[in-house]
């Protein structure tokens, strides 16, 4: 249950100019999609690999000590970077500064960077040579998804439906689309995207990339984190009578009964902690909120347990439900005062799982704030210190050597709106509660006191812009704000969802220039990363999905995301041909990890199995036990946020084994359960009788087979349709045929008690109801085992796998 | 439509000529008979690398560094030495029980120059010996041409696992469950000792047919050619990934029936433990060519002492239990290992009493018997600087070359035998022409 009815955490208008450059300002990306694919090939072979990845653009980008010049790349694209270039170069004046900065003919802020007989000079030489040259195109530009078949606008529906809302597409749903077609698709896509297992989804992705999970056990508890410091004395407001009732319990049933209870509110209260900055972005999400109050919102979210904790003055229905939640703000739950609420940025769980020290000073917060929400992989793409000697630079060097200064510069500011977290993420949480800086510092000469921050680095602020001391004590708020009107926030959202939506990390940008295959590494990444570009633009300006919820719509991010080619990817066109041929070096990795065929994660097999026969996979004698969930989760991929961390992408034996036993424990129950009701109320098996044989009623039979594949297989055939019908018929033929000659039992159960060497080979395994004499027990017919049987091979198939 | 051989060939063009070519081809040559007979079990050497995640302090290892500026144990003790022997150590952790028993199967690496500060890149350059990104892991490059179409021939527990495409790690943490998936079509909830219930969930004519006609769609499938990329590999996967099933049987006969103890005997929960044992016994069934193995805690930007130690001590157990686990197998003799880390740390304290990123570090090849043992190649200054040496004397050398990360990669390379191997060669490394396990 999800309320949002306490705060009000919509952001205000932003008036700041992200594109401010002093004196002039130059067009950034303008025809940056019209360039030449020569050009733009040319551009990256002899310029921006050798000369500006190499040397300039360490400082020359957004938010970095060149960032207000003329001259700002754009590390994540060749494209726009080329137009920025040529808008550069096409001043006299500003070409020779080109030639005569980073040879050290004229001042130059970042020194000379190489000579006049450098290639890299050479290189730029010739690029303002061919200035004039540049948009003769001497060949068509290349489409990457040329002869590339999708997903009929059905499929796609499926597949959506199955990941998104963990079912498959209703009738209604399939009709409506019927009727409007591709236009429709949007529309009912997004209306996919309501209740618990679409949350899960939301919270599977979020978790995937926080791994705040890891506070959600008891080997590392979240709750230790609250503990630390005694700084919410209401922490044991709940927890404390019930250990009293346990320590006091009168007799050993009594004892366990009260252990029972504090167990119970134990696991609940660590499980609202650790599960809060999950549910904050699940509940923005389904509440239709704006995506930025994930860093903006002024609450947390809390359950009936940590509301204890935190003692926020909410109330709830249920007090113990732990499933319930509201935002809920920490003011009088906290001893060293309210705590400044800024989304996940102040969840004490993001903070402890991104942890800092004295000497790290919050630069791996600022480092994960700049991955998750700006998609900036500083660690990933700066320049870095190839000497010692600038790591033993004892003149501040993060502040003062270049070799440092250029990752620090766009660090350190962020790190310093942290300044409020101490090391496990509580707010001022040094003696006194007025800052959280360590004591070696405030014990050095540098502290003055009042100081809510490091003297000796830069200030609090971001991307050239220092906070205002009259945002000292809610500095993270102030962050928030600044990073969700900064046009990378819709950059790094979709960033952030990639993985979870399309089932592969983004492709990393290459850098080795001489890799044989460094040009269709090249051309991939740039595709990709003009998808990435048009889906921001369009989330940030509220054009995506359904184009009618406004800026910032996670919803139709995710609308726009899946009826994009990367979700739809399905076969090359018959008779492509030569077109193909020509295209596949570079088609090659950009689809290999796009399109159908994603292997899904073990929480959405699980779904997907329930979707299709309607049973999660459980434990034989616990129906607690979800099989996926628990005893294979971490053998089927699955992470613990802790000490594996990536999702498996790719299916190893032993992830087959996992799907083959499954296909083998399911369909006992599923077809039993399924016989024992009417036929018209059955899910799968609506169509033959259990004494339907194919003999006795062979086009009920194969009628049975061709729903059931198309229910259980859908798009996933990837062969002829018609052949895979016979071949299941055939299959299911020669079951029942065998078993008509063979088998020696008509019990569902039977075990084989022949002693030599067929011992065991007519045994059957499966749990029946033995106290219930109406139960189904037998298979007169022998079709209830072969049901069974064409269901195992079924399941069995790659098609369940994979979406 | 595009043709299967044409479809190849330009992955080969492509630069995935190891990819979906040999999973492809070894699915097809696997379903084209009994993949027991296709596959040869793996009995050749058995490759660890141990990844001492976050940078260790090779000066309080094996690397010491007798200043207190530099230690905080250099003001009350001196750095160990080990009685004919150039292996030094630090009076710190285990170091003392460490090398004493272990100095004779090992080869110190000092002096690497990991060329960066950052832990990704740093762990990048440490196991595929290049510090841009693209490269396989060692474990991957050497599981890919001994033994490619085992289904563990490469168990990776997380440190840098990139395979190019070669073939698909395994991440195995948990084996508990293993009986009911290598047993798969029996029923295993119950002690088959006591009880009497039937075991399998389909008679066996209805699991051969099944087999069958699985196997026949699997062969459709994958005579799909026009399916886009992404669909084909997944396709490839799904049938080498079934193919190896069969022989996991053997891996469970291996497999200890109890686990050892996450805790190891300083009390400290050591993953370390169970992931050796379990690699153990994947090498010991035949399924398994090499494995990463990840001890962490080693990034101490704080409190430096207490924690570098902490994490020394668990990587330390780990690998002592790897060896003594290796030699009740019986497999010690087998067993090829590389334990590196991201770099080093500074060689002074920070206000913290941390250490914070230092680019040079050690690296350290351990081998039972090996002729090259018991030796030091590359030194540092005595503020812990990388010196040149001289690639053939291996002597220090201010003319000479200072050691990265890809001379030990070449180093391991050229120690499992694949240094020219055509797979090898895809992915050069422009290493210094060296041996560094000549005895000079």
């Amino acid at each position: 249950m999800l309320a949002l009815v306490a705060c009000d955490a919509k952001p205000p208008q932003y008036d700041g100019d992200l594109t401010y450059r002093e004196g002039d300002t130059l067009p950034l990306d303008s025809d940056a999609t019209s360039i030449c694919a020569d050009d733009l090939l040319w551009f990256e072979e002899t310029v921006w690999q050798p000369v500006i990845l190499e040397t300039c653009i360490s400082c020359h980008r957004a938010g970095d000590l060149a960032s207000t010049t003329l001259l700002v790349f754009d590390p994540a694209s060749s494209a726009n970077s080329f137009s920025r270039l040529v808008n550069y170069s096409s001043d006299s004046e500003r070409a020779q500064w080109l030639l005569d900065k980073p040879t050290g003919a004229m001042i130059h802020g970042g020194g000379q960077n190489f000579s006049t007989d450098s290639e890299q000079y050479q290189a730029l030489v010739n690029w303002l040579a061919r200035q004039d040259q540049l948009g003769a195109c001497q060949g068509e530009a290349k489409d990457l998804w040329q002869g590339v078949n999708l997903l009929s606008s059905q499929q796609t529906l499926r597949k959506a439906s199955l990941l998104m809302a963990g079912r498959l597409p209703t009738s209604n749903e399939e009709e409506q689309l019927g009727q409007n077609g591709d236009e429709g698709l949007k529309q009912i896509i997004r209306a996919l995207m309501v209740g618990d297992k679409f949350q899960s989804y939301v919270e599977e992705g979020v978790n995937s990339q926080f791994l705040t999970d890891k506070w959600n056990n008891q080997r590392t508890p979240g709750l230790d984190l609250i503990y630390e410091g005694g700084r919410f004395p209401n922490v044991e407001s709940r927890l404390g009578p019930l250990q009293t009732a346990v320590d006091n319990a009168a007799d050993d049933d009594a004892r366990l009964l009260a252990q029972q209870a504090f167990g119970e509110a134990w696991l609940n209260t660590n499980y609202g902690l650790a599960k809060a900055p999950l549910k904050l972005v699940s509940s923005i999400v389904l509440l239709e909120r704006s995506y930025s109050e994930i860093l903006t919102a002024n609450y947390v979210m809390v359950n009936p347990y940590t509301n204890d904790v935190y003692q926020t003055g909410l109330s709830f229905t249920d007090n113990n439900d732990k499933d319930a939640w509201q935002p809920g703000r920490i003011t009088d739950g906290y001893l060293n005062g309210d705590i400044p609420h800024a989304g996940i940025l102040t969840d004490i769980m993001w903070l402890a799982r991104y942890p800092s020290t004295d000497t790290n000073r919050n630069r791996a917060r600022a480092r994960w704030a700049y991955y998750f929400f700006l998609g900036i992989d500083i660690e990933g793409t700066a320049t870095r210190p190839t000497d010692a000697a600038s790591l033993m630079d004892t003149n501040n060097p993060t502040l003062n050597n270049p070799a440092c200064t250029v990752c620090h510069i766009v660090m350190d500011p962020v790190a310093g709106a942290f300044q409020n977290f101490g090391d496990s993420g509580h707010y001022r949480d040094s003696w006194g509660g007025n800052e959280s800086l360590p004591d070696s510092y405030k014990n050095s000469d540098l502290f003055t006191s009042g100081d809510h921050w490091y003297s000796d680095m830069l200030r609090p602020g971001f991307n050239n812009t220092n906070m205002s001391n009259s945002n000292n004590d809610a500095s993270l708020r102030w962050l928030a704000f600044e990073i969700t009107a900064d046009e990378r926030f819709a950059t790094g959202t979709v960033k952030f969802w990639w993985p979870a939506m399309y089932g592969s990390e983004l492709l990393i940008v290459p850098t080795a220039v001489d890799d044989a295959d460094y040009q269709q590494k090249l051309a991939a990444y740039n595709a990709q990363q003009s998808l990435v570009e048009s889906f921001a633009d369009k989330f940030r300006l509220g054009t995506a999905g359904t184009a009618a919820n406004g800026s910032l719509n996670l919803k139709d991010l995710f609308v726009e995301m899946i009826v994009a080619e990367p979700f739809r990817a399905l076969s090359f066109e018959d008779g492509a041909g030569d077109a193909v041929e020509e295209l596949m070096p570079e088609l090659i990795p950009e689809l290999s990890s796009m399109g159908v065929g994603q292997l899904l994660t073990p929480e959405q097999l699980d779904r997907k199995l329930e979707a299709l026969v309607g049973k999660r996979w459980q434990h034989i004698w616990d129906e607690n036990n979800i099989q996926l969930l628990r005893d294979y989760y971490g053998l089927f991929g699955g992470i613990d946020s802790d000490s594996v961390k990536e999702r498996a992408t790719q299916l190893n034996t032993l992830m087959s084994a996992v799907a083959g036993r499954m296909s083998q424990e399911l369909p006992c129950r599923v077809v039993i359960d399924e016989f024992e009701q009417d036929k018209a109320q059955r899910l799968l098996f609506n169509l033959v009788d259990i004494s339907d044989t194919p003999t006795s009623n062979n086009a009920a039979v194969r009628d049975q087979i061709n729903q059931l594949i198309t229910r259980l297989w859908g798009s996933q055939v990837h062969t002829d349709l018609a052949i895979e019908q016979e071949q299941a018929y055939q299959l299911f033929n020669a079951v029942w045929q065998d078993r008509v000659a063979n088998a020696p039992s008509i019990w569902l159960y039977h075990n084989d008690e022949t002693d030599g060497p067929n011992a065991g080979d007519d045994d059957e395994f499966c749990v029946l109801d033995w106290d219930n004499e109406q139960a189904l027990r037998h298979d007169e017919h022998h079709t209830v085992r072969t049901w069974m049987a064409l269901l195992t091979y079924l399941l069995s198939d790659f098609s369940i796998l994979y979406e | 439509m595009m043709k299967r051989r044409n479809f190849l060939q330009l992955m080969a063009s492509a630069g995935l000529t190891s990819t979906l070519p040999s999973l492809m081809l070894s699915a097809n040559q696997a379903y084209a008979a009994d993949p027991l007979a296709e596959i040869t079990p793996y009995s050749g050497d058995f490759y660890v690398l141990i990844d001492a995640e976050g940078g260790w302090d090779a000066t309080s290892f094996c690397d010491p560094k007798q200043n207190a500026s530099i230690n905080n144990w250099a003001a009350s003790d001196t750095l160990k030495t080990i009685s004919g022997s150039p292996i030094q150590y630090a009076p710190f952790a285990h170091n003392e029980r460490f090398f004493t028993q272990h100095h004779n199967d090992m080869l110190v690496v000092n002096g690497i120059d990991a060329q960066t500060n950052a832990h990704q890149a740093g762990r990048r350059h440490n196991w595929s010996g290049r510090l841009a990104e693209g490269y396989p892991s060692f474990a991957a490059l050497v599981a890919a041409i001994k033994a490619p179409d085992l289904p563990l021939a490469y168990i990776s527990n997380g440190s840098y696992n990139q395979t190019a495409d070669l073939l698909t790690y395994t991440l195995m943490q948990d084996p508990s469950a293993l009986n009911k998936l290598v047993y798969q079509d029996q029923f295993l909830d119950f002690d088959p000792a006591e009880s009497d219930l039937a075991r399998f969930y389909h008679r066996k004519n209805t699991r051969d047919i099944l087999a069958q006609y699985q196997q026949q769609r699997v062969e459709r499938l994958q005579a799909q050619t026009s399916l886009a990329s992404r669909l084909q590999k997944s396709i490839s996967q799904f049938a080498s990934a079934k193919n190896g099933q069969p022989l996991l049987d053997r891996l469970a006969a291996n497999i200890p029936t109890t686990l050892v103890d996450y805790f190891d005997s300083d009390g400290e929960w050591n993953p370390l433990l169970r992931q050796a044992q379990i690699a153990l016994a994947a090498y010991k069934s035949g399924l398994c060519v090499s494995c990463d193995l990840i001890s962490g805690g080693f990034d101490t930007h704080a409190n430096h002492d207490v924690d570098q130690a902490t994490a020394l001590r668990r990587l330390q157990n780990g690998i002592e239990f790897l060896w003594a686990e290796a030699e009740r197998q019986g497999i010690a003799h087998k067993l090829k290992v590389l334990v590196s880390s991201d770099f080093g740390r500074t060689p002074e304290y920070n206000d913290g009493e941390g250490k914070d990123h230092w680019p040079i570090g050690s690296a350290m090849f351990m081998q039972k018997n090996a002729t090259w043992a018991n030796r030091v190649v590359g030194a540092t200054s005595a503020n812990h600087e990388a010196l040149a040496i001289d690639p053939l004397s291996l002597q220090t050398d201010t003319g000479g070359m200072v050691l990265q990360p890809k001379d030990i990669q070449q180093s391991m390379r050229i120690l499992a035998g694949i240094d020219q191997h055509p797979l090898s060669l895809q992915f050069p490394l422009a290493a210094q022409s060296m041996d560094i396990f000549t005895n000079n």
